[in-house]
């Protein structure tokens, strides 16, 4: 089985935040992690190429590098795609998907690895095979050893089983099977356990993302508008030692009678992106300066000179929940009508 | 990452520059730059006084 690799610079040891504007390239070894699955596949399995493009790239240059990768594909006839893993990573999981949804959509098995908390995964698990990668580079160990099993698998005509047995996270499926025992009783099993206070497993694990009905539209002329940002920027020194990843520390920062922000007074405490042009211009991560443009020429009635910031990469989803929360209550307890949330 | 905030549920979602400038884009020269942020924040305000049913996304050509 011959197998297209794909990842970011940072995995194929180009760089990280730095190289995340490189191209799309195409290397002809296993770099990085593709090693790593190769060592776990043998020898009948091979990698004999590896794609690799910044995050940012494949962000604002999608098109260009799914056609190269689709060439790539056709030209080289591979039998497999797999992407990452990029464990809670927004920007690569979102290019990992992209590019095996690409594989997927030409028959060609398509496989990426990804945290379960990690936005997008419950999408993305629709178009290819996702594994469970764990949030950090620290489940790089045990998940390769899985997703090269699936291969082996896949490669010798297996039937495929359901997702929890296969390892993957499930694809929104479902296979007519016959089993041994009706619904019914297998329901009072799992009752007789769940009263027992024994563990069971649930035949139809449902979830899905809260969705929220959208708050009716605001009066703008009457209205206090709020700031917020998720791009973790906080005064210089980051006084309240809020985190730099998990969306779980928040801090409320004053701007009173400013008319912008002013470089050298805040800094972007986030390790998720390059911290240059918001260091440069904080007005990038929290807009004062147009919201005072606007405010002066009366688009709105007021702005609210605090905003609350967060850094909101790897988040966990219930983290972000509880956060997202407190915003609102303050913002609420404050007498601001709506808010403007920037996310980077 | 609009489309991330989209698969998130986000209601009322505008695009920006990019993740490390969503307000801006400091590759156009200062003019422009104010411009683009006049015009992402702007649209972003407005989103708030229009009704909205399930999701709106506008994206905003750089």
């Amino acid at each position: 089985m011959k197998i297209l690799y794909y990842m970011n610079t940072f995995f194929a040891g180009l760089g990280g935040e730095q190289a995340a504007d490189n191209p799309l390239v195409f290397f002809k070894e296993a770099k990085g992690p593709a090693g790593g699955l190769l060592a776990n596949l043998g020898a009948e399995f091979e990698i004999p190429e590896t794609a690799v493009a910044g995050d940012n790239y494949a962000a604002t240059h999608l098109e260009d590098m799914l056609d190269a990768i689709c060439k790539k594909l056709n030209e080289g006839k591979f039998d497999c795609v797999v992407a990452g893993p990029a464990f809670n990573a927004g920007r690569y999981a979102q290019a990992c998907h992209e590019v095996c949804k690409l594989a997927a959509d030409k028959g060609i098995l398509a496989i990426m690895g990804m945290d379960v908390d990690a936005p997008g995964r419950e999408e993305y698990s629709k178009d290819c095979f996702v594994f469970p990668s764990g949030s950090s580079a620290a489940g790089m160990r045990k998940t390769l050893p899985v997703i090269a099993a699936f291969i082996k698998r896949r490669a010798a005509g297996e039937e495929l089983k359901p997702a929890a047995e296969e390892g993957h996270f499930p694809r929104g499926i479902r296979k007519i099977v016959i089993r041994d025992r009706c619904a019914a009783a297998r329901a009072l099993d799992m009752l007789e356990l769940k009263l027992a206070g024994k563990p069971f497993v649930t035949e139809n694990h449902v979830h899905v993302l809260e969705r929220i009905t959208p708050a009716p539209p605001v009066d703008l002329k009457n209205a206090v508008i709020g700031l917020a940002n998720t791009g973790g920027l906080f005064p210089k020194g980051n006084p309240d030692h809020c985190r730099s990843r998990g969306g779980d520390t928040w801090g409320k920062y004053d701007f009173k009678g400013q008319d912008a922000l002013v470089p050298g007074e805040w800094e972007a405490i986030h390790s998720g992106y390059s911290a240059e042009y918001a260091d440069r211009n904080p007005n990038y991560i929290e807009p004062v300066s147009i919201m005072r443009e606007l405010e002066k020429e009366g688009k709105f009635k007021r702005l609210h000179e605090t905003f609350l910031a967060t850094a909101g990469n790897g988040g966990a989803v219930g983290d972000c929940t509880e956060t997202g929360q407190a915003f609102a209550t303050y913002f609420k307890n404050q007498g601001v009508n709506a808010v403007i949330l920037v996310s980077t | 990452m609009y489309t991330l905030s989209y698969n998130s549920g986000g209601t009322r979602i505008c695009s920006g520059g990019n993740i490390s400038h969503p307000c801006g884009n400091p590759a156009l020269p200062e003019e422009r730059d104010h411009a683009f942020m006049r015009k992402t924040v702007e649209t972003a305000v407005n989103m708030l006084a229009e009704q909205v049913e399930g999701q709106k996304l506008v994206v905003i050509e750089r």
